[in-house]
């Protein structure tokens, strides 16, 4: 099977950064109908090549960045990549991905994934220049930001390189850090943080090659099908109108945007945080990530000081806003500019800020121990002050810069109201409100998510009644399937608001020629990379304790909003789940569903 | 009261004896907020007259203001909405996004002998799948009711099923809309409006199982007027009878000419080429709104996926976009047929293509001296990857490529999400006395 006819380059460009060497080796050929590429590659990759019980931060983690099948044609939003990592804010599995202009290009110069061992002694860069690989001095960007570092990189190498860069918090190996392409980022994790450790400061790629899909006819007849119900969908045209902030107003309704650290589903500003806000003051043209015909990306007007950013998007709005009671947009826009620029990720910045503003008003930190800032609720001043330590790493930014787990460390008794999973701050849905996406956050592979087929279709999409527990381990089931797979064709989630996977399978189908007769086929590849990214964990030691949520989501309710008196009854949605999925009561997968599913060489995975 | 139903039946899809008809909705500016495609309803509904619509769908309210517009027998037919729901409020509507099950309200706003009094030549009501047994046993109480009525009063009856409910997936939508079909029928609905299932095969299919006249309708707007009118093409091809568009022709910037195209596809036969181009284009040209450009680069893969040897990639393009002097802004960079480089050939190897009006190469002529390359406004004559070897021995290292404007159907403005480059008819245009 000559994989180059079937829209993948097969070769997978490995890197070792301590001894220097560079080498190519083709893709598992034999396993890549049963994976598809993308996030099933990296699962793969990561499960079969790096053993057990790797520091995150140490030359033996693996960074493999990998794009899909789909990636660099003219697929809806086929730029997107992904990296999988083992993440040091979570000890676990760790997938991110990212648009951009990065992974086309990246495939353009040849390669299907990178696989990063090992560690530098002084600063590095990897400059991926089609076949030419080498891995070059980088003294001289060593410290700057992401904005400096791109841009001198554009500058001594030329416009038409793409690059991919960590910030000072990434150098320092921080849990908030990300890896930025420009004003798209993979941010959470503290995958910038595992990029810092191996002394790497940019990844730089150019490449002028051509993706051959198998069957050509059948491809462009699947574009056309694709295009047409991304073009034609309601929810993407909002989309494409107020960014994803077009859902702030409905998830404030359903009593599910999280305000004050959780403690509220409803924030009582919420007009003057929406995408309609926005849009009508803050925004002046739409920013689009390559391949991509919806453009949710927005460009601001400039701040006082000339600042502008490419956002902010709805979950920097809830982590910066409402979840710290802000509410003026000037300021969220100066918190995620910091953010961009430092190389940070919003959501946690945001999830440690309101954090700490519930822990000053409780008493359990003093105004002393931040260096004199005293973020009390809606305080703007004091956010953007704690944000620039922690994105210079001064003061108390040192440890708040490592996360809401860590911090949560220092002070035990703010366990109860730790708003973390596995050492990841929750993004903008309130589990309390939304018991599937409840489940979601509980057992994602990565903590924390909503990206990982948490079903918030019922929150906005009347896939269900958001506030009961039944039916939802088998709708959050389906949605990580589904989810699976367009993070293994590589395409983002938003197309997908129009097309389904239907339209996704076509494209799969005709760009590969494998033998995927059935949609159906589809779900059982997503369900089996899910169950891969599990068994990482189960190796790592994870099981049913860590499958859970803070005291704030199990006992204790809101006392106002359209989710007050919810809380989430958990054990018995994790109970169904996992016996839907074939998993044992403490949640490690039987050996009878891995067959089921395929996956090969089970016994040595557990052993 | 048989006869008054097969009149009216034949009133609105019979205009032009060929059973089909090509209706539009207006009816939205009661769901939702009023959007800008409704606010002037009596413009819009004048223009998509003027562009010879069969059929109008609008509010009761609205009905009565513009009867006068309705004009008797020679008219369009006026189709009232007879129900009220609030989903286009939460600005959601398709498959992955509905209200949710305990928020949906669907009411009834008019008896069937009202809007008879009205004009009203059929109404159409909703029936909404995918939620629950519960929902779905309340919009099949609800149509039947409207189904009597409309009986009584000799009123042809069109039922809206819509699959918009949680239990609605990639995988099943095809078979919930076709049972959705059936279920109408069952119910007693004289014809249907329906979406389009994505294929020719299962649109067919659910005609089919319907077994009454099926009107396709459109949805959401698509920004590429190209999209509405293949949909309908298609559903046409399956044997739909016509279409009930709402968005996509009043939002259009043209409403008229987009129903005259609707009525050329569905009326004449046309191909979806021919009802874009209206009047024949002998030739075309590439033009640009570069303020709508995103800088996603699909017309640059479109380009590179067309030509060569088909691979997606971005090398070797045709066309540029490039970053503007302000943050966000792009450039679009294309050919815009300004002769400079067949002016300043100086061995006549550049031409007018007879056929596509485009720049034309002939390489026997070419000596490679790079002089269209650099006269290029727009920089997009490139060199080529590799050079050419003639019979007579003599070879060209490279030759310059040019856009050849695909023939054209230009890819590049047919996969632009936003519009900012598309074709455009060139007028006073004759390769040959050029």
């Amino acid at each position: 099977m000559d994989l180059t006819q079937r829209a993948y380059c097969d070769r997978i460009l490995r890197v070792n950064l301590s001894t220097g060497s560079i080498e190519t080796t083709p893709l598992p050929a034999d396993a890549m109908p049963l994976i598809l590429g993308g996030k099933g590659l990296g699962a793969w990759l990561l499960f079969n090549e790096q053993p057990a019980g790797v520091d995150p931060l140490s030359p033996e983690n693996h960074m493999i960045f990998h794009t899909g099948p789909l990636t660099g044609t003219t697929a809806p939003t086929a730029g997107r990549f992904g990296l999988t990592t083992k993440s040091p804010a979570t000890g676990t599995y760790f997938d991110a991905y990212c648009g951009g202009y990065w992974g086309n290009v990246f495939k353009y110069a040849g390669y299907d994934a990178l696989v990063l061992t090992g560690a530098a002694q002084n600063p590095v860069m990897l400059v991926i220049d089609g076949d030419r690989v080498e891995i070059r001095p980088a003294e001289n960007l060593w410290g700057t930001t992401i904005s400096v570092a791109t841009e001198q990189i554009k500058t001594e190498l030329g416009q038409e390189w793409q690059s991919l860069v960590i910030g000072p918090p990434g150098e320092s190996q921080r849990n908030l850090a990300g890896i930025f392409n420009e004003s798209r980022a993979l941010a959470r994790g503290g995958v910038g943080a595992v990029m810092g450790s191996k002394k790497l400061k940019a990844i730089v790629v150019r490449g002028s090659g051509g993706v051959h899909v198998h069957d050509k006819k059948q491809y462009e007849r699947a574009l056309q099908l694709a295009f047409r119900a991304v073009r034609m969908s309601g929810p993407i045209s909002m989309l494409r109108r107020e960014g994803t902030a077009n859902i702030l107003e409905v998830i404030n309704v359903m009593g599910a945007l999280p305000t004050r650290n959780f403690q509220q589903g409803q924030f009582e500003k919420s007009d003057e945080i929406s995408g309609d806000a926005f849009r009508q003051n803050s925004w002046k043209n739409e920013y689009a990530c390559f391949g991509c015909p919806i453009g949710c990306g927005k460009w601001t007007t400039p701040l006082e000081d000339g600042k502008v950013i490419e956002g902010p998007e709805y979950e920097s709005i809830y982590a910066l806003g409402s979840n710290c009671a802000i509410s003026n947009r000037e300021t969220i826009i100066r918190l995620n500019w910091l953010c961009d620029e430092y190389g940070l990720d919003t959501i946690s910045v945001g999830g440690v800020i309101g954090f700490v503003m519930e822990m000053f008003e409780r008493g359990i930190v003093s105004a002393k121990v931040l260096d004199g800032i005293a973020p009390n609720w809606g305080n703007a001043e004091a956010a953007i002050a704690l944000v620039e330590k922690m994105a210079r790493g001064e003061g108390c930014g040192k440890w708040l810069v490592q996360g809401v787990a860590a911090i949560s460390e220092r002070y035990p008794e703010t366990k109860a109201f730790a708003m973390q999973v596995k050492g990841l701050e929750m993004p903008a849905y309130h589990p309390n409100a939304a018991k599937g996406t409840a489940l979601a956050y509980a057992v994602s592979e990565r903590g924390a998510c909503h990206l990982r087929g948490a079903p918030l279709g019922e929150i906005f999409s009347g896939a269900a009644n958001p506030l009961t527990i039944e039916g939802k381990p088998q709708l959050f089931r389906d949605h990580q399937a589904d989810k699976a797979v367009w993070d293994s064709a590589c395409l983002c989630a938003f197309p997908g608001y129009g097309m389904t996977l239907k339209e996704l399978w076509q494209l799969v189908k005709a760009a590969t020629g494998f033998d995927y007769p059935k949609v159906a086929d589809l779900e059982r590849l997503g369900e089996r990379i899910s169950t891969l990214a599990r068994l990482f964990n189960v190796r790592e030691g994870f099981s049913r304790t860590a499958d859970t949520l803070p005291a704030r989501n199990l006992t204790q309710p809101m006392t106002v909003g359209s989710a007050g008196g919810q809380v989430v009854d958990l054990e018995p949605m994790l109970d169904e789940y996992y016996r839907i999925m074939g998993w044992d009561a403490n949640g490690i997968p039987t050996q009878v569903r891995l067959k089921e599913l395929g996956i090969p060489d089970t016994r040595s995975f557990l052993e | 009261m048989k006869t008054g139903l097969q009149n009216r039946m034949d009133r609105l899809f019979n205009r032009h004896g060929d059973g089909r008809a090509i209706c539009v909705a207006a009816d939205h500016g009661y769901m939702s907020d009023v959007t800008p495609n409704v606010v002037n309803l009596n413009a819009t509904v004048e223009a998509v007259i003027a562009g010879g619509v069969d059929g109008i769908l609008l509010a009761p309210g609205q009905a009565l203001r513009l009867a006068p517009l309705f004009k008797g027998r020679e008219g369009p037919a006026l189709i009232v909405r007879a129900d009220w729901m609030n989903m286009p409020r939460l600005g959601t509507s398709n498959v992955t996004n509905s209200v949710p099950q305990r928020l949906l309200i669907n009411e009834k706003v008019i008896t069937a002998e009202q809007a008879l009094s009205l004009g009203a030549i059929a109404i159409t009501i909703y029936l909404f799948l995918g939620y629950s047994d519960k929902v779905e046993t309340i919009g099949v109480d609800k149509c039947a009711r409207f189904v009597n009525e409309c009986r009584r009063a000799g009123l042809p009856c069109i039922i809206e099923p819509l699959a918009y409910g949680g239990k609605v997936t990639g995988a099943n939508i095809v078979e919930i809309l076709t049972l959705g079909a059936r279920m109408a029928v069952e119910i007693g609905a004289d014809a249907l409006k329906i979406p389009y299932t994505g294929d020719v095969d299962s649109f067919r299919n659910l005609i089919d199982v319907s077994g009454v006249p099926t009107l396709v309708l459109g949805g959401a707007r698509s920004d590429n007027e190209r999209d509405a009118l293949e949909m309908y093409a298609e559903a046409h091809e399956a044997g739909a009878s016509g279409c009930l568009m709402g968005r996509n022709v009043t939002k259009s910037p043209d409403p008229k000419a987009m129903i005259e195209q609707l009525c050329n596809i569905g009326h004449q036969g046309w191909t979806v080429d021919e009802a874009l181009r209206g009047k024949a284009w002998d030739f075309v040209r590439l033009k640009a709104r570069p303020a709508l450009c995103t800088g996603c680069d699909l017309c640059v893969g479109a380009c590179v996926a067309s030509h060569g040897n088909g691979d997606y990639g971005l090398d070797h393009a045709r066309l540029r976009i490039e970053s503007g002097s302000q943050t966000g802004h792009h450039k679009v960079m294309f050919c815009t047929i300004c002769k400079k480089c067949i002016d300043i050939c100086p061995t006549k190897a550049l031409r007018w293509h007879l056929d596509s009006g485009a720049v034309e190469l002939i390489p026997e002529r070419c000596d490679s001296c790079s002089k269209c390359v650099d006269i290029c406004p727009t920089h997009v004559i490139i060199h080529s990857k590799g050079g050419l070897t003639f019979e007579d021995g003599r070879m060209l290292d490279w030759f310059p490529v040019v856009c050849d404007l695909c023939g054209g159907v230009s890819e590049c403005a047919r996969i632009c999400p936003t519009g900012a480059i598309f074709t455009a008819e060139r007028s006073d245009f004759n390769p040959r006395l050029e």
